[in-house]
C-alpha cells in the first residue's frame, strides 16, 4: 500500500491493522482495512451507540417528513377540537391528558389540538434551527480554526482572543435581548415580513450557530497546530502548495473524524438551546408548534394535566440523549487510542 | 381623554393577567357575594396578601392599578369619595363631608373636609393637603404612571406645544394657574374645570387623583414606596416592590371618624414575588400562615381544577365578574380593512368560545358583543351582524364574495403574547381562515401597547387589547378609546390602535358628555358602543371573570364590584 503524502489513510492505517491483528486474535492473514470500515465495524459492535443511531435517524425522518404528513392530512397540529375540552379549566377529558385511538398522545388543554402532531411539527422547528445553527457553526469554526493554528502569530492571538470573548458572552440573554433589532433587519434583507418564519429561523441560526462556532474553532485548531508540522504538509509546503491547498486539500482530511465527533454533540445543546429559547417566549409565531413553547404552556399545567409536561419533556429528553449517546459512541469508535 | 391606562404606560409585566392589567376599577349594579358569613369578625390577627409583584407603587397619585389603589385606598390613603362595602356598592363620601355640590352645569365642584381625619403624626387632614395632592398630577416629570384627567379637565391654560401651563408643585411654574382653579377657603375646595365633569364625585372614589398629601412628607418620584399614611395603617420599616412590606395600625387613626373601613386585622403582611401557581397551590394547602391570606391575582385556568378536587376549597373559592374586557380593534387604514365589509365579514368570523375555551373556559370569561362591561349601566345588549358567539365563517364568506374581495384575504393580527393566549389566537386563527381570511399571528412581549400604538404597526391589521373602566361609566370607555381627536397624533395612536376616526361617532360623544341626566347619559354611551361595532370599528370579545381563594380563617371575604372586583380590605378579618 503506497502512502501518498496528505491522504486522510496515512494517520491510522497502520494502528488500524495493528488493532486488526488484535481483534482476530493472532490470525495468520493480515487483512487491510480502512479506516471507515473499522468504523463501521466498531460501531456495529457498540449497542448502545446503534440504538442512538436508529433513535436518531428515526427522529430526524420524523421531522423531515412531517410537513408532508400535515398536508396528506395524517396528522393535524393546528386542528382545534374544543368538544375534548370541556373539563374545568378547559382540561381535556379522559386519562392521560385525553389520550385515545384518534389522539395518542392526548390533547393540548383549552384547544384541543392533537399533542403527538404538535410534537412531531415542534420537533421539525427545533431539529431545523438546531441543525442548521450546528452546520453554521462548524463552517465557521473549521475555516476560522484552520486559519487560527495555521497561520500562528498575531492572527492566531487575535483568532484566539475573539473566541474566548465570544465564549464568555451569555448566549441566551445575547438571543433575547438582540432579537428585536435583528429580527426586523435580518427580515428586510430576506425582503420577507418580521412575522414571517424564515427571518426568525434564520436569526436563531445565525445567533446560536454564531455562539457555538468557537468549540468547533478550538478543536480544529488545536489539530492543525499538530498536524503543520508533520511531514506531508512540509512535503506539500516545500513543493510550493498554496495557502487554500494546504488549508483543504492537506488538513481538512484530518479533521473530519472530531468535527463529526463535535457535531454529534453539540446538535444536541442546540436542540436544548432551542427549545429553552421557544420556552421563553422567543421562537416561531404561532401556530407553528416548537418543543419549547409546547413546554412553556405545559409547565402550568403540571399538576392538572400531567401527561402534556410529560410527552414533549420526554420527547426533548429521548431527542438530546440519543444525539449525545450517537456523539460518545462515534467518539469512541473514531478514536484510534480508544481500548476497543 | 385620559392618556394612559395601566396596561399602556408602566407595566410589562406579561404574566400576572389581573394585577399587571388595564386600567383602573369598573362597577356593577348587581352582584357581590360573600364567601364567609359577615358575622363573628373580630379585631386582631395577621392578613397575609400573597402576590406575584413586583409592586407598582404606593403612591396613589402614581397608580393607574385597580388592585394597588383599592388596597391604598382602603388602608392608608383616604379619598374624597369612596364607595361602601354593601352587597350592592355605593358612591359615599369619605374625606369630604358628602358627595360635593356641582354647579354651573359640572364646571365647579364644592367638597367639604372633614375636621376630624389626621394624618400618622397626628396633624389634621386639611383642605391644602387635598390641594396638594391634586397639583402632585400636574409633575408628569416626576409624577408618572397615574391618572392625568386633572390636566385635562383643570381651567388651567395650555402651552403652545399643548402642555398645561401648569408644571407641578416641584418646579412651580404657572402656580398661580392652580391657585385660581383650585381654591381652599378654609375647609372647603372649589375645583373649577374647563368643560363639565358631571360624574367628577366617581372618579375622586376610584381614581386618587385628589387624595391629600403632605408637602413636608413629599419626595416626589421617591414617594413611590413611600407613603404617608391618613388611613387605619401605617408602613412599618421600607416596602420592597419585589418582596413586599409590613402594615401595622397608626394610632393617630380614629375609628369614629371613618365612615367605611372596619380595620380587623392588627397586622397586614404583604407578600411580593410568588408564581401564580405556587400563590394558589400554598391557598389550597391553607397550612400555617397560609390560613389567613388572600390574594389579588386570578386563579389561573390549570389551577381550576385543582381548587374544584380540594375538599372544602368551594366554601373559600369565589367566582366574580372583573371589569376588563378583551377586544380586537381591526386598523381601518390598512388596504384590506379599511373596507368595512371586509371588517364586518371578520366580525362574523370572530369565534368567541374558541377564544373562551383557550383561555380556561365559563369561569374566566363571558362572551359579549359590547365594549361596555355587562356590569355597567352603558351595557346595552346587541349583535351587530347576528353572528352568533362561535361565530358565522360562512357568512364571512359570503360577505366577502359579495364585497368583490379575493380569498384568502392575508391578514396580520397583533396580540400580547402569553401561553395561553398563543393558544386562544391559534384558536380564533382557525375560525379567521374558515372565514376567507389567511390569518398570520404576531405575538409582543416586551411593552405590548407602547408598541402597537407606534406608527411602525399602523400596516398591521388588528390589534388585541384588553379595557376597564376607570370609573362605572361609558365615558371612561368610548372617548378614551375611540375619539379621534385626543387619541390620533403624529407619533402614537394612544389607545385608538385601529386608527378609527368617525365625525358622527365623535359628534356623538360631544352630545353624550353634555345630557344631564346619568340614565339617559349612560344609554347615549351605549348607542355610541353599537355605533362603532356596526361600523366594524371594534369586536368586543370577552368580560373577563375573576376566582379567587382565601385562606380558610379569613372572614368577611367580599369583593367589591365597583373597586376593581377584588377583596374588599375595608371588612376582611382573621379572628
Amino acid at each position: 500500500m503506497t502512502i501518498a503524502p496528505g491522504q486522510p489513510e496515512s494517520t491510522s492505517t497502520d494502528i488500524a491493522v495493528a488493532l486488526d491483528v488484535q481483534a482476530v486474535d493472532g490470525a495468520v492473514a493480515i487483512q487491510g482495512r480502512s479506516p471507515w470500515q473499522i468504523v463501521r465495524r466498531r460501531l456495529r459492535r457498540d449497542r448502545v451507540t446503534m440504538v442512538a443511531l436508529v433513535t436518531s435517524i428515526f427522529f430526524i425522518l420524523l421531522a423531515a417528513t412531517s410537513p408532508l404528513l400535515a398536508a396528506l392530512g395524517i396528522i393535524s397540529p393546528d386542528l382545534t377540537h374544543p368538544e375534548l375540552v370541556q373539563g374545568l379549566g378547559s382540561m381535556p377529558e379522559g386519562a392521560l391528558g385525553g389520550v385515545s385511538p384518534q389522539h395518542w398522545l392526548g390533547v393540548e388543554p383549552g384547544t384541543g389540538r392533537d399533542l403527538l402532531a404538535r410534537i412531531i411539527t415542534g420537533m421539525t422547528t427545533s431539529l431545523t434551527v438546531a441543525l442548521l445553527a450546528t452546520i453554521f457553526s462548524v463552517i465557521v469554526g473549521t475555516v476560522i480554526g484552520i486559519v487560527s493554528g495555521f497561520a500562528g502569530g498575531r492572527v492566531d492571538w487575535l483568532l484566539s482572543r475573539f473566541m474566548d470573548l465570544v465564549l464568555s458572552f451569555p448566549s441566551t440573554l445575547m438571543l433575547l435581548s438582540l432579537q428585536a433589532v435583528l429580527v426586523d433587519r435580518i427580515a428586510s434583507i430576506m425582503q420577507q415580513p418580521s412575522s414571517a418564519p424564515p427571518p426568525k429561523i434564520a436569526f436563531m441560526v445565525i445567533v446560536l450557530g454564531f455562539f457555538g462556532f468557537p468549540f468547533f474553532a478550538r478543536i480544529v485548531r488545536g489539530q492543525v497546530l499538530s498536524l503543520r508540522e508533520r511531514e506531508f504538509v512540509e512535503a506539500a509546503r516545500s513543493l510550493g502548495a498554496k495557502r487554500g491547498r494546504l488549508y483543504f486539500k492537506e488538513l481538512l482530511p484530518h479533521l473530519w473524524a472530531p468535527l463529526l465527533v463535535y457535531t454529534t454533540l453539540v446538535l444536541p445543546a442546540n436542540i436544548s438551546a432551542e427549545a429553552a429559547l421557544g420556552f421563553l417566549g422567543v421562537g416561531l409565531n404561532p401556530p407553528t408548534a416548537s418543543l419549547g413553547a409546547i413546554l412553556n404552556d405545559a409547565v402550568s399545567y403540571a399538576r392538572p394535566d400531567p401527561a402534556y409536561f410529560f410527552f414533549p419533556g420526554l420527547t426533548v429528553f429521548v431527542l438530546v440523549l440519543s444525539f449525545n449517546l450517537l456523539g460518545d459512541g462515534l467518539r469512541d469508535a473514531l478514536d484510534p487510542k480508544s481500548g476497543r | 381623554m385620559m392618556r394612559t391606562k395601566k396596561g399602556a404606560t408602566g407595566v410589562a409585566l406579561g404574566a400576572v393577567v389581573a394585577l399587571a392589567a388595564a386600567a383602573c376599577s369598573s362597577g356593577t349594579s348587581t352582584s357581590t357575594g360573600s364567601a364567609s358569613t359577615a358575622a363573628m369578625a373580630a379585631k386582631g390577627g395577621t392578613l397575609f396578601i400573597l402576590n406575584l409583584g413586583p409592586h407598582n407603587g404606593l403612591d396613589v397619585q402614581q397608580s393607574y392599578v385597580g388592585a394597588d389603589l383599592q388596597t391604598a385606598n382602603r388602608m392608608y390613603s383616604r379619598f374624597l369619595t369612596t364607595y361602601s362595602t354593601d352587597a350592592e356598592p355605593k358612591l359615599i363620601a369619605d374625606l369630604a363631608t358628602d358627595l360635593g355640590t356641582m354647579s354651573d352645569g359640572g364646571k365647579t365642584w364644592k367638597f367639604t373636609i372633614v375636621n376630624n381625619a389626621k394624618w400618622q403624626d397626628g396633624q389634621a387632614v386639611t383642605c391644602e393637603d387635598v390641594k396638594y395632592g391634586g397639583s402632585r398630577t400636574f409633575a408628569t416629570d416626576k409624577i408618572s404612571n397615574g391618572p392625568t384627567y386633572t390636566l385635562q379637565f383643570l381651567d388651567i391654560p395650555t402651552d403652545a406645544d399643548g402642555s398645561s401651563a401648569y408644571k407641578g408643585p416641584y418646579a412651580g411654574t404657572g402656580q398661580e394657574h392652580y391657585d385660581k382653579a383650585v381654591t381652599c377657603s378654609g375647609s372647603t375646595l372649589t375645583l373649577k374645570f374647563k368643560t363639565p365633569w358631571a360624574d367628577f364625585n366617581q372618579a375622586t372614589a376610584s381614581l386618587g387623583i385628589f387624595a391629600p398629601a403632605r408637602k413636608d412628607k413629599d419626595q416626589a418620584d421617591k414617594s413611590l414606596f413611600a407613603p404617608f399614611s391618613n388611613g387605619p395603617y401605617m408602613l412599618e420599616g421600607a416596602f420592597d416592590p419585589a418582596k413586599g412590606g409590613t402594615w401595622v395600625r397608626n394610632p393617630n387613626w380614629d375609628a369614629a371618624s371613618d365612615p367605611v373601613r372596619k380595620a380587623y386585622p392588627d397586622k397586614i403582611v404583604d407578600v411580593e414575588g410568588i408564581q401564580p401557581e405556587t400563590v394558589y397551590q400554598r391557598l389550597l394547602a391553607d397550612g400555617g400562615d397560609d390560613k389567613a391570606a388572600i390574594t389579588f391575582g386570578t386563579a389561573p385556568p390549570s389551577v381550576l381544577p385543582t381548587i374544584a378536587s380540594t375538599a372544602g376549597a368551594d366554601k373559600r373559592t369565589m367566582n366574580v365578574p372583573a371589569p376588563y374586557v378583551d377586544y380586537v380593534q381591526p386598523n381601518v387604514t390598512t388596504p384590506a380593512m379599511s373596507n368595512p365589509k371586509v371588517r364586518q365579514a371578520f366580525a362574523m368570523a370572530t369565534n368567541r368560545d374558541a377564544y373562551i375555551t383557550a383561555n380556561g373556559g365559563p369561569q374566566v370569561m363571558i362572551p359579549t358583543y359590547a365594549l361596555c362591561n355587562k356590569v355597567l349601566d352603558c351595557y346595552k345588549d346587541f349583535n351587530p351582524f347576528g353572528a352568533p358567539t362561535a361565530g358565522d365563517p360562512e357568512g364571512a364568506k359570503k360577505v366577502l364574495a359579495d364585497a368583490g374581495v379575493t380569498t384568502p384575504l392575508n391578514i396580520t393580527v397583533v396580540y400580547r403574547k402569553t401561553a395561553t393566549r398563543d393558544k386562544a389566537f391559534a384558536a380564533l386563527k382557525e375560525t379567521w381562515d374558515k372565514g376567507g381570511f389567511n390569518v398570520t399571528l404576531e405575538g409582543i412581549t416586551d411593552r405590548y401597547y407602547r408598541t402597537i400604538s407606534s406608527p411602525a404597526m399602523k400596516t398591521k391589521d388588528a390589534f388585541y387589547a384588553s379595557w376597564g373602566a376607570d370609573w362605572p361609566s361609558g365615558s371612561t370607555n368610548m372617548p378614551p378609546l375611540f375619539d379621534s381627536r385626543v387619541n390620533l397624533t403624529e407619533t402614537s395612536t394612544n389607545q385608538d390602535y385601529g386608527y378609527y376616526a368617525n365625525d358622527a361617532v365623535n359628534k356623538a360623544m360631544d352630545a353624550a358628555y353634555l345630557i344631564p341626566d346619568v340614565a339617559a347619559r349612560e344609554r347615549a354611551w351605549a348607542d355610541i358602543d353599537e355605533m362603532i361595532s356596526k361600523d366594524g370599528g371594534v369586536i368586543p370579545l370577552v368580560n373577563q371573570k375573576f376566582t379567587f381563594v382565601h385562606g380558610s380563617s379569613v372572614k368577611n371575604f367580599q369583593v367589591n364590584s365597583l373597586f376593581g372586583g377584588y377583596a374588599d380590605l375595608a371588612v376582611i378579618a382573621v379572628k
